[in-house]
C-alpha cells in the first residue's frame, strides 16, 4: 500500500513537471508554421460553410531545393493552386492558367500557415485549449482569441507529434461556428509524393511579376477610416475597374495580418437597386451601404457583418479638408 | 457469332469475355448498338423514363472532352503547356482583368436587406431574402426557427428579376475582385 502511495506521488510530480514544460500557445503556433515547411505531407480535408461541404487536398513537399505546396478542390469544376518557391500558379476551369511571382494561395488555411505570427499576435491572444483527436491523431488545441470582439476568433487543432495544422474553426463572439476546415486524413512521408515530384518538374506558365499583371497605380482615395477593428491597417489603395462591370472604383485593402477586408467606393447611382444590403457566406460578409455623401461603400471580407457596417459608416472625407476647415 | 449477336449475348449475361467487352466499348458503332439494345430492352420492360436523354453518353463524353486542362492527374494532364504562347499574351495584354475573370464565380446563396439602425448580424424574421442563383438557403449565421421564417419570406416583390440579376452581377464582381486582391498581396507585406 505504501509503495502504491509513492508511485502515485511520483506520477503526480512527473505530471506537474510535464505541465511546466508544456509549450506555450505561441510556441505551438511557431511549430505549426515550421512543420508546414518541414514535412512532406498530404492532408485531405473538408471545408464547411453554411451547411455546404467542399472537399479539398493540401499537400506539401521539399523536392530538391524547391518548396512546393499544392491545393486542389476535389468536387465540381476543377481548381488547383500550386506554389513552387515564390511562384504561384493558378489553374481554374474556364480560363488559361497563369503564374504570378510573390502572390498568395487562396484561403484562410494557407494564410494561417504563412502569416507573420508576431504581427497577428498583436491583435489575437493565443491560448492553449487542451487536447483532442482529429483525423485519428492526437492534437493540441490552440485558440486565437481576438483582442477586439468585432473580429472572428480561430480555434486550431495541431497534430501532437509534428505540429501540423489539422483543423481550423472560425467562430463568432458567441462561440458559434462560422466556417470550418476539417482535416480527415493526414499522410506524412519520408519522400514527397510522386505527384509533387512530377509537379516540381512540370513546365508552368511563365511567371508574371505582379506589377506586370496588375497595373493599377497606388492612389489615395481621399477618404479616411474613422474606425477599424484592432490590428487592421491599410495594405494598399488604388483605383481600378472591376472585371465584369464597367465601373471604376476607389479601392482600399485592409489586413490584420491574417484576415483581409476590401473596401470599394463608387458614386451612388440614382435609382440603383437595394442600397443597403448584406450578404454572408460562411465567414465572408459583403455589405453595401450608401453614405450621407452619396457614395456607395462596399465592404467585403472575413469579418462579421456588423463590423463591415461599422467600417463602412466610419469612412469620411480625408483630413486635409477637415484641417482646412479647422484653420478657417 | 456476329458482333450484334455477341452484344445480345453480353446483355443476357451469357458472355464474359472481358477483352471483347473492352473492344466493344472502344468501337463507337458497336457501343451504339449496345446502347440501342439496352434501350429496346428497357422499352420492352416498360422502364423508359418519361423523357429520353437520347445521346446521353455522347453528351457526357463531349462535356468531359471540353473540360479545361488542369493539373489533375489524367492522361493529357500536362498538355496545357502547349497553350503557352497564349499565356504570355495574356500576361502582357490583358493583365488584371484576365486574372480577375479567372477567379471562380462565387456561389451566391442569398442576400438580405437591412434598414438603417438595424443590426445586420441579427436579422429579424421579417427581413427578406432574395434567392439568388436559384438557391434559397438561409444567409445569416443564425439558424433555427428564424431561418425557417426567413425562408417563407423569400419573395421580394419590390425587385424585378432584372434588378436581382443586376445586383447578383455586382455582388459577384466584388467577391471576385476581393479574391483577386488577396492573391495579389502577400499577408506579410
Amino acid at each position: 500500500m505504501r509503495q502504491l502511495a509513492w508511485l502515485f506521488l511520483a506520477a503526480l510530480l512527473i505530471s506537474f513537471k510535464a505541465s511546466a514544460d508544456a509549450p506555450s500557445a505561441g510556441a505551438l503556433l511557431q511549430q505549426m508554421q515550421r512543420a508546414y515547411h518541414h514535412y512532406n505531407f498530404e492532408l485531405s480535408m473538408v471545408k464547411l460553410r453554411q451547411g455546404l461541404l467542399e472537399p479539398m487536398r493540401f499537400s506539401h513537399g521539399q523536392v530538391g531545393d524547391q518548396d512546393i505546396s499544392h491545393l486542389i478542390l476535389l468536387n465540381g469544376r476543377p481548381s488547383e493552386y500550386l506554389r513552387r518557391g515564390d511562384e504561384y500558379s493558378f489553374f481554374e476551369s474556364g480560363s488559361e492558367p497563369y503564374t504570378l511571382k510573390a502572390a498568395r494561395l487562396p484561403g484562410l488555411w494557407s494564410a494561417l500557415l504563412e502569416m507573420d505570427l508576431e504581427r497577428v499576435l498583436q491583435s489575437y491572444e493565443p491560448v492553449v485549449a487542451g487536447r483532442n483527436r482529429i483525423a485519428g491523431l492526437a492534437t493540441q488545441v490552440v485558440r486565437l482569441v481576438p483582442k477586439d470582439s468585432n473580429k472572428y476568433g480561430f480555434v486550431l487543432w495541431l497534430e501532437q507529434q509534428s505540429g501540423l495544422l489539422l483543423r481550423m474553426d472560425m467562430i463568432d463572439d458567441q462561440g458559434d461556428l462560422v466556417e470550418q476546415f476539417m482535416g480527415v486524413d493526414l499522410r506524412i512521408s519520408e519522400q514527397p509524393s510522386p505527384w509533387l515530384q512530377e509537379l516540381a518538374k512540370a513546365k508552368l506558365p511563365p511567371a508574371v511579376a505582379l506589377s506586370e499583371a496588375y497595373s493599377a497605380k497606388p492612389n489615395d482615395s481621399g477618404w479616411e477610416f474613422g474606425w477599424l477593428p484592432t490590428g487592421f491597417k491599410v495594405v494598399s489603395s488604388d483605383r481600378h475597374k472591376l472585371a465584369g462591370l464597367e465601373q471604376s472604383v476607389d479601392y482600399v485593402l485592409l489586413s490584420d495580418g491574417l484576415v483581409d477586408v476590401s473596401v470599394y467606393l463608387a458614386p451612388a447611382k440614382p435609382g440603383d437597386v437595394t442600397p443597403n444590403q448584406v450578404l454572408m457566406q460562411g465567414a465572408t460578409s459583403l455589405l453595401t451601404f450608401t453614405n450621407p455623401h452619396n457614395v456607395e461603400v462596399t465592404v467585403v471580407g472575413e469579418i462579421p457583418a456588423l463590423t463591415a457596417r461599422r467600417i463602412a459608416e466610419s469612412l469620411h472625407p480625408a483630413a486635409v479638408a477637415a484641417q482646412g476647415a479647422a484653420h478657417d | 457469332m456476329s458482333s450484334n449477336e455477341r452484344i445480345s449475348a453480353l446483355m443476357d449475361h451469357q458472355l464474359s469475355d472481358d477483352k471483347w467487352l473492352a473492344d466493344l466499348l472502344k468501337e463507337p458503332a458497336q457501343a451504339q448498338t449496345w446502347s440501342r439494345y439496352h434501350l429496346i430492352g428497357d422499352a420492352l420492360r416498360d422502364e423508359l423514363p418519361a423523357r429520353m436523354p437520347l445521346d446521353f453518353t455522347d453528351k457526357v463524353m463531349a462535356a468531359l472532352a471540353e473540360e479545361p486542362t488542369v493539373l489533375a492527374p489524367r492522361p493529357s494532364r500536362l498538355a496545357w503547356h502547349q497553350l503557352q504562347p497564349k499565356v504570355v499574351a495574356f500576361g502582357r495584354q490583358l493583365g488584371q482583368y484576365a486574372i480577375a475573370a479567372s477567379v471562380a464565380a462565387a456561389v451566391i446563396v442569398g442576400v438580405q436587406q437591412y434598414q438603417h439602425g438595424q443590426n445586420p448580424a441579427a436579422p429579424s424574421p421579417v427581413l427578406n431574402t432574395i434567392p439568388l442563383a436559384g438557391l434559397a438557403a438561409p444567409v445569416s449565421v443564425s439558424y433555427g426557427p428564424q431561418a425557417e421564417a426567413m425562408r417563407s419570406h423569400q419573395s421580394q416583390p419590390s425587385l424585378t428579376e432584372e434588378q436581382v440579376q443586376q445586383y447578383q452581377q455586382r455582388v459577384s464582381a466584388y467577391l471576385r475582385d476581393h479574391q483577386l486582391q488577396q492573391r495579389l498581396h502577400q499577408t506579410n507585406d
